[in-house]
Formats: C-alpha cells, structure tokens, sequence
C-alpha cells in the first residue's frame, strides 16, 4: 500500500511540474475573414477586446505594423475555463469574406481563405509581448472563416442561393456552390473617398462627380478635358484603378456611383518602377512608365474566380512590399511630355480614408466628390454620400467561443475610437441598399 | 423515408404502376416537382408541362436514359442526358440549365431561376406601381449576361416575397435582402448580437411601397444606368 501512494505522489509531482511549463488548455481558433478597407478600425477593436484579458496580444502579422497589417493573430489564456483562444484576422477583401463564410467547406473547402497558419498553444502564450511583425509573415493556411466583416449587405454580393462559378486558372471550370444566409449585425460605417495622382490639382482637377466616375470606370480612360473643361487637355487622359472583385469597396464604388455591381469595368495596371517602404513598409512614391496596360485577366485570388474580362479585375491589395500595389500606382509620378499639346496619363482611384492619408502623405491628392469634402459631419447629415455600413456576417449556426467572441466584438464596437470608420451613433441618415438613397434617420 | 413537395403521393402511384420510360424525352424542358429518399434510393420526380407526363429517375437508374447524378434537399437535383449535365430547381416551372455549357460564361453565373415576368408579376394595390424589375419584359430578350438575368429572377422573387402574398410576416422581408438577413435600418443595426431584430408590421399598401422602393434601389445597385434602359426597353414591348 505505502508503494501505492509514493507512486501516486510522484505522478502528481510530475504533473505539476509540467503544468508549470506548458498550459493545460484546449486551444480554439476563431478565424476573421473580410474587408481591407475596415482592416485598420477592426484590427483596433479586436485588439482592444483580446487586450482586455490577462497576458493576452497580438503574436504576429504580416506588416510592421500590426495595426495596419492584412493579416494578424492574437492569442488569449484562459478565455474560458480550459480554453485558450487563437484569434486570426485575415483580411483579403470583404466580397470575399462574405463568400467563403457563406460558402463554407463545400467542395472540399474550395472557397477557404487564407491565414497566417495557425500556431501551437505553447507558441501562441510564448509570443505575447514578443510579437513576429515582419512581411516574411505570409498567408498560407486555408480555413472556413467563423465570420467575416464586410463593407457590403450580403445582396449586393453575388453570393445569394445556388451561384455556378467560373474557376480554375483559366476560367475552364464551372462549379456550383449553394451560399447560406448570413446573420448581419452592422458595426459602424465606412467612408470612402477619391484620391488622383500627384500632379493633378495642378491640372486644375480637385473634384469628380457621379456622372465622371460612372463614365471613368465603364469606358475606361477619359480625356482630361472631362474634368477641367480645357480644349488643350483633349490629349491628356485619366485613367481609373480599382480593387479587384473580391473588394467590397470596390462594390460600393460601383455601387455607388451608378456604374452597377453587375455591370463590367475597364480598370488599368500602369507600370511602376522606383517606389520605395513609406513607414508601414507599402511601397509608395515610384514613376510611371511606358502604356498603361487594362488590368490582365485571370482568377482573383480572394474570391477563386476567374474573370476572363481584362481591366474588369483590379488589385488584389491596398498596399504591398513591392512596385505592384494600388498604392504604388497612385502616389507614382506619371508620364507627362510637356510638349504641345501636352500629353499626361493621371489616375484616380478610391480609398478609406485611413488610406487616403498614407496615399495624400506619399504625394496623392484627395478628392471632392459631388463637390463635397469628406468629412463625418457632412456623412452624417447625407451631404456625402460615399459611404457604406460594415457588418458582420455569419452562419446564423455560429456558436461557443467563436459566437462569444464575435458578440464581444458587437458590444466592444460602439465604443471603439475609430480611424477611418464613423460611429452609427453619430449619423443621423441611413440606406437599407449599398448606393441607393440616404434618408434622414 | 424523407419526401418534399408533392411527391409523396406522386411517388407512390409511380412505384404502383412501374417507372416510366424517358426514352425521347428532353430534360431541359422538364420540371423538377419532387424529391424523395427510399431505403438508401434518391428518387427525383420530373413532369412535363407539355403533355402533362410525369417520370421518376432515380440514383440507381441503370435503364433510364437520364441519370439523377445528385440532389440537394428540398432544393434541386442534378440529371445527366446523353452527357450533358442540367440542374433543375424544385417545384419551378420551367427550363433547366444546362451547367457546364457556358463557353463565354460571366464570372459568377447564377443558375438562372426560370419563371416569366408575365407569369409571376404581382398585381399592385391601387395607387402603386410595379417595381422595375418587373418592367423590363421577357428575360430570354434581352442582352443581359446570364447573371444579370439570375440576378434579375432573384429580385423579382424577393420582391414577390416581400409582399408575401398577404402573410403576416410581410413587412419583415419587405426590409430585407434574398438571404432575409441583412440587416437594413437602424433599428436593426441596433442588434446586440447575431440575431437582427424584426421590423415592424406595416399595413399591405405600406408594405408595397417599402418593398417597391428597396426593389427599386437593388436594382439600380445591380444594373447601374442600364436599369433605366432595361425598364425602357420593357416598355416598348422588346
């Protein structure tokens, strides 16, 4: 009997001993898809919520700067009881978020997105405090999101009921997929505003308005003469750049200025070389060179669909660690030959305005739109009309800590400081259709 | 055993007096009424508006012409004919579409729903108009790309939805999308959690009004200045 009992005492010594060194805790995961244009403001709020915990933060991202990163984990001891939570935000464009969430494992899970892969319990608690934020951090690990923040309602996706998409690399496949009905909870709103290359206030350009935007992005490039009025600017032009469609900005966008979700778009990849890291490691500040080419064909990445409609494409990201980013493009000095008549390629594109300043502070200039300045005040009596609400988008079967987590992200929203998105305390006019019209609430 | 739609009676008469031969039959034009689970056996209920013939093709179907490759419950089923692939919807009474056909397929393609606007547009209270979705004609006429037209079906059934022909819960998918979720006014934006709130019941006309114009804006969202020229061109009868 003694023998018993030493053995008995020695396994709870040894036991002990371990779960001194490593936690006992269940590890979950709550996987966060969505929208670019919101990254800033969810990454903040989100942040606030797992900092609210004991010994909790953020462990990794793929940009120095975390608070600016397209993709981000957090890790959270003791969540609950005997759970540890990983929180991992990847945002690739909220059109794709709404997707795959919707989508769920279908096809084998054709739809997932992609994260930074998911770490060990013991290297999630070991990475508080000493968090990897670097550009080598990359996105590779597919996952059905749990829920995803998203610029657009879910209609004005094309991710309602049974959808046959075009896929694989070139555009061959036809695949059929049955979309779920998402819950939506709406967070706050999102601004967006236009931004043109250096050099075009100079041109006498400061504003674009509803009828040249719905113009600029279904016919492509427009003469600068457009905007100014000049008979000596027929021979310059101004070209529109987008996000891709896996954007919801970029449905707002077209949402927005009558162009039509569904209608195709002319977008152009000019070609840029020279730019160098602004602070948040995306390159800005290049030239632009040679013609400008409509953004190729091909499958968007978010999204997994084939577009087989060049210039209807667009950028993939805001910003990246290369000449290849929207940002690049529009903060780059373009071709001007000031020969007579002069000829300019100038370029215009849209942004939240978190954006819009990285942009405006590389050398962009922001826009009016309708003639009308951004600002919340004039968002919140229906003067400016760029706008669209960010929601949150689940499977209404969402449930156990990934459900609580993402109600703690509802509670924590309202009184979050926003950067680049608006309170719905502080608007006093509201849409129930992404681009159609604002009434006084 | 699992049964949907009509075909629980349906199925067993055609059990009674054998299957029916689908010999020279043309599965795009056929409708899908019912679907049914027997003993581990998918059944798929096929009738023809044409001549009023009903076939049963099931996921055994080894003497039939047209293969039941697969179905989704209470949804669709998926039939093979002389190798072509066609995805039928339930209970929906006309075409079938032909899914890997699309040479020139959009980007997204819905499976277009079938049903004409002749057939299916509501008639409006006195006072009211029809939405414009419902003003742009014949579907099979106009130059749209297969998901405008999807997207187009779907906006009309939202709408028929919304004005739900007389139920009570009118005026709460009156403020919703397709998926009845999105959350669309302020007092649902209010939700603390997942779940939106309802919206209030409005009476019919009021109702009408409220899904006209959310239908109106949708489409505009959808189609951009072509809305005006799609209503147009419904007008003048092309």
């Amino acid at each position: 009997m003694k023998s018993t009992l030493k053995t008995i005492a020695l396994a709870g010594a040894l036991a002990g001993g371990i779960a001194g060194l490593a936690s006992a805790n269940t590890l979950q995961t709550v996987h966060i898809a969505g929208a670019p244009a919101y990254r800033q403001d969810s990454i903040a709020v989100i942040n606030t919520v797992v900092t609210g915990f004991s010994n909790a933060g953020e462990i990794a991202s793929t940009s120095t700067s975390f608070a600016n990163a397209s993709a981000v984990q957090w890790f959270i001891p003791n969540y609950t009881s005997g759970v540890d939570l990983l929180i991992s935000a990847s945002f690739t464009g909220s059109t794709a978020g709404t997707e795959s969430v919707a989508a769920g494992a279908q096809n084998s899970g054709a739809l997932e997105q992609k994260f930074i892969p998911d770490v060990t319990d013991a290297a999630g608690a070991a990475a508080v405090g000493n968090a990897n934020n670097s550009s080598s951090v990359t996105i590779s690990e597919l996952h059905v999101p749990d829920f995803s923040l998203s610029d657009t309602f879910v209609a004005t996706t094309p991710f309602n009921g049974t959808v046959n998409l075009r896929q694989g690399s070139t555009g061959t496949q036809h695949n059929t997929y049955t979309f779920s009905s998402l819950s939506s909870t709406q967070l706050a709103i999102e601004p967006y505003v236009w931004v043109g290359t250096p050099g075009l206030a100079a041109r006498g350009v400061t504003n674009i308005t509803t009828a040249q935007a719905q113009l600029l992005y279904e016919n492509g490039k427009l003469p600068l003469s457009f905007f100014t009025g000049k008979n000596s600017d027929e021979t310059s032009f101004v070209y529109p750049l987008s996000r891709d469609p896996g954007s919801g900005s970029r449905l707002i966008a077209v949402a927005e200025t009558g162009v039509g979700v569904t209608t195709l778009i002319k977008t152009y990849k000019p070609t840029v070389t020279g730019a160098t890291a602004d602070s948040s490691g995306n390159y800005v500040k290049g030239t632009i060179s040679g013609s400008v080419p409509l953004y190729p064909a091909g499958v968007i990445s978010s999204t997994q669909i084939y577009d087989p409609n060049a210039g209807d494409t667009g950028y993939p990201k805001f910003g990246t660690a290369d000449q290849t980013g929207l940002l690049a493009a529009i903060t780059s000095t373009p071709t001007v030959n000031a020969s007579s008549p002069s000829t300019a390629e100038y370029f215009i594109g849209y942004f939240n305005p978190t954006d819009a300043s990285e942009a405006v502070a590389a050398g962009s200039e922001q826009l009016t739109y309708n003639g009308t300045t951004y600002s919340q005040a004039n968002l919140a009596e229906g003067l400016y009309s760029f706008w669209s609400y960010e929601n949150l988008q689940a499977l209404p079967t969402l449930s156990g800590n990934q459900l609580s987590f993402a109600n703690a992200l509802i509670s924590a929203w309202p009184n979050a400081t926003l950067s680049s998105g608006v309170q719905l305390s502080a608007v006093n006019v509201s849409r129930s259709v992404d681009g159609g019209p604002i009434t006084l609430n | 055993m699992k049964q949907t739609g009509i075909f629980a009676g349906l199925l067993a008469l055609l059990l009674t007096a054998g299957l029916v031969r689908a010999d020279q039959v043309d599965v795009s034009k056929l409708t899908l009424v019912g679907i049914a689970e027997v003993d581990g056996v998918t059944y798929a209920s096929l009738y023809d508006a044409r001549n009023g013939e009903h076939f049963l093709t099931s996921s055994k179907g080894a003497d039939e012409r047209f293969e039941l490759v697969g179905v989704i419950e209470n949804e669709s089923a998926t039939i093979r004919q002389n190798g072509q692939t066609y995805l039928l919807r339930l209970s929906w009474p006309a075409e079938a579409v032909p899914v890997e056909a699309e040479a020139t397929a959009p980007v997204a393609q819905n499976i277009p729903l079938p049903g004409s606007v002749e057939a299916t547009a509501p008639k409006p209270p006195e006072g009211a108009k029809l939405p414009l979705v419902f003003q742009v004609g014949n579907l099979a006429k106009l130059d749209l790309s297969d998901d405008q037209k999807a997207a187009i079906t779907r906006l009309r059934q939202q709408f028929v939805g919304a004005i739900g022909g007389g139920s009570a819960a009118v005026a709460s998918t009156a403020v919703s999308t397709v998926s009845g979720q999105d959350a669309a006014t302020p007092a649902t934006a209010a939700a603390s959690s997942l779940v939106p709130a309802a919206a209030p019941v409005d009476p019919p006309y009021q109702n009408w009004l409220t899904a006209q114009e959310k239908s109106d804006a949708e489409f505009t969202m959808l189609f951009g200045e072509q809305a005006f020229i799609l209503s147009q061109m419904g007008a003048q009868g092309k």
